[in-house]
């Protein structure tokens, strides 16, 4: 597909003796936020974990716009343009609201060593910049004020902004969302479908998002793709993907009636 | 930088740069000497220990990879002392960058005891290529340094180490407050985010271990012209082990914490002089309460202490960086 920012072809992951992805294809369009779910273990992380290179798979490959980046580290992903989050948060707890985004910035700075020692001017104004920039991604976030707050001192809602903020500041194409709404309460949730709303309208921003409670996918994603037992068993509209049987099937079975009266 | 650090910095700099005018006598200026080296060295393990969360207990083994370097130097090639400085370093830091290497794929323990294994192999190279190194017997004879062709001197050694331990402290400093010490930390607090979020964890890793083992080196080089002579037992595993000790006494990835480990641990053996036999059981002594206090609050404790003694003290014990633990 020409306009997919980003591809995976015929991925296979095999550990040990399970099977976690089995010849799974995506393609993700250009500013559209694609859903993933499925059941515990159908391999949704997984499938992250081969598009942020922390897993090599056993068969297939991964495209960011026409390149193939199979082979790239995960550090090298990030500077091409796949920023993610991860399910259970991982702030650098040591370090400050503020300073944790700026790790993120590190990939778009070049001041080097000597640069660092001198103090020359180039690392005086990348800084300068770098900070800048932060300030302008915490109040996107939410999260002005709480510069130099330890990010491992803040309530749970705050630290998944963090991650987001951080991960923003990589200046990604595509941003994998691992569960963003976990352990958000309502009003955090409705706040946050907006912000991922809003980022792929005014950033270019492409999400792929990874989400449980379905009302926040149903009304936040489209299209949604379901992998079950490492399979992708469907993708479609919101409407398709909870009319299809495999999906009630596999994954909306014991809860179709729920969702469907939600939706 | 505020005004008031830079004040209290220039005053701390201007004290330390007074002592020799002062202090007359040799064992003093030995002893500052030694506490300077040891300074440099806690803050030159701080890099790879503090700021990148890498375990080394080869610390001396560097010091004494930079001393043998430019014992050899000096001895065979006749080189100047001041080139012999960053040769040793030189040295060092290559013999970091194979150490380091591993750091991509060994982690926590075990990376510590890789590290020992190293120590273990660059002691018996040490003891064993006799041709090389004279074995046990060391390499006596070095040339001590001369500055318009007069020697040294202890106040000559003094202002070499307190360059020596500035730079190192400089270096710290600089390097925790930019985007490399963001990296080391990242790496520190969490491999997998920092490499998600395009810090290359690997280079990052070995980087601290040459930065780190670089001023090592450059200490040993110092050493061997001050001491004139080194052997195999001046760079022990329990070397390793003490300097490990004053960075984590003092609060690994703090600036100013290393400086107080190694204030704390070389000064109490001489302080202690008057127990004699119970020397070091005291020193000991002395490394456990303090870290017991150190783990149950240290922090309060010298604010507690602090606010006692009013504003009269320059720094604050925690230094600037980030804590690490």
């Amino acid at each position: 597909m020409a306009d997919a920012v980003l591809r995976a072809e015929g991925i296979s992951v095999r550990f040990g003796g399970v099977v976690a992805l089995d010849k799974v294809s995506i393609s993700i369009k250009r500013q559209t936020i694609h859903g993933l779910i499925g059941p515990n273990g159908a391999g949704k992380t997984t499938l992250f974990n081969v598009a942020s290179g922390f897993i090599r798979p056993d068969a297939g490959d991964v495209f960011l716009g026409d390149d193939r980046i199979t082979a790239r580290a995960p550090h090298q992903r990030c500077d091409l343009g796949i920023g993610r989050t991860f399910q259970n948060i991982r702030l650098f707890a040591s370090l400050s609201v503020i300073d944790n985004i700026l790790v993120g910035m590190h990939c778009r700075g070049r001041a080097g060593t000597l640069d660092v020692l001198v103090g020359t001017r180039r690392s005086r104004e990348e800084s300068t910049l770098a900070r800048a920039e932060c300030r302008r991604l915490l109040e996107l976030t939410g999260l002005h004020g709480l510069e130099d707050v330890r990010a491992s001192s803040l309530p749970y809602g705050s630290q998944r902004r963090v991650e987001i903020a951080r991960a923003l500041a990589t200046k990604p194409r595509v941003l994998l969302l691992d569960e963003p709404s976990a352990g958000m309460n309502l009003q955090e949730k409705n706040i946050l479908r907006d912000f991922i709303r809003r980022l792929t309208q005014d950033f270019d921003l492409t999400a792929l998002v990874i989400e449980h409670n379905m009302k926040l996918v149903m009304s936040l994603c489209d299209p949604i793709m379901v992998l079950d037992h490492g399979q992708m068993i469907c993708e479609g509209s919101p409407d398709d993907v909870q009319a299809d049987p495999r999906v009630i099937e596999a994954y909306l079975g014991k809860e179709s009636e729920k969702v469907g009266s939600r939706a | 930088m505020t005004s008031k650090r830079w004040q209290a910095t220039a005053l701390a700099a201007a004290g330390l740069l007074g002592v020799p005018l002062v202090v007359g006598n040799p064992y003093i200026l030995h002893v500052g000497i030694f506490l300077l080296m040891y300074v440099a060295l806690s803050s030159s393990l701080n890099i790879v220990l503090g700021l990148a969360g890498q375990p080394s207990l080869a610390h001396a083994t560097f010091l004494g990879v930079g001393a043998y370097a430019a014992a050899l130097a000096a001895l065979r090639l006749h080189w100047p002392y001041w080139v012999n400085l960053g040769f040793g370093g030189v040295t060092a830091a290559l013999l970091g960058l194979i150490v380091g290497l591993p750091s991509v794929r060994v982690r926590g323990h075990h990376l510590a005891i890789v590290t020992i294994g190293f120590a273990q192999i660059v002691r018996l190279i040490e003891i064993n290529w006799d041709r090389l190194t004279s074995g046990p017997m060391g390499l006596p004879g070095i040339p001590t340094a001369t500055i318009a062709s007069r020697p040294f001197g202890r106040i000559g050694f003094y202002y070499l180490f307190l360059l020596i331990a500035g730079a190192t402290l400089f270096v710290v400093n600089r390097i925790s407050r930019s985007r490399i010490g963001r990296a080391l930390a990242a790496v520190r607090d969490d491999e997998m985010a920092a490499e998600a979020l395009g810090v290359d964890t690997r280079y990052y890793k070995v980087y601290a271990f040459v930065i780190s083992t670089f001023w090592a080196g450059v200490c040993g080089a110092a050493y061997a012209h001050y001491m004139t002579f080194v052997s195999p037992d001046s760079f022990t595993q329990a070397d390793s082990t003490t300097i490990l000790c004053m960075v984590i006494l003092g609060g690994s990835g703090t600036l100013f914490g290393p400086v107080i480990g190694a204030s704390v641990l070389a000064l109490a053996p001489e302080l202690l002089r008057f127990a004699s036999g119970y020397r070091y059981m005291l020193v000991g002594l002395v490394m456990v309460v303090a870290v017991i206090a150190r783990q149950s609050g240290f922090d309060r404790l010298w604010k507690r202490t602090a606010a006692m003694l009013g504003r009269l003290l320059p720094f604050g014990l925690r230094g600037r960086l980030h804590r690490n633990g």
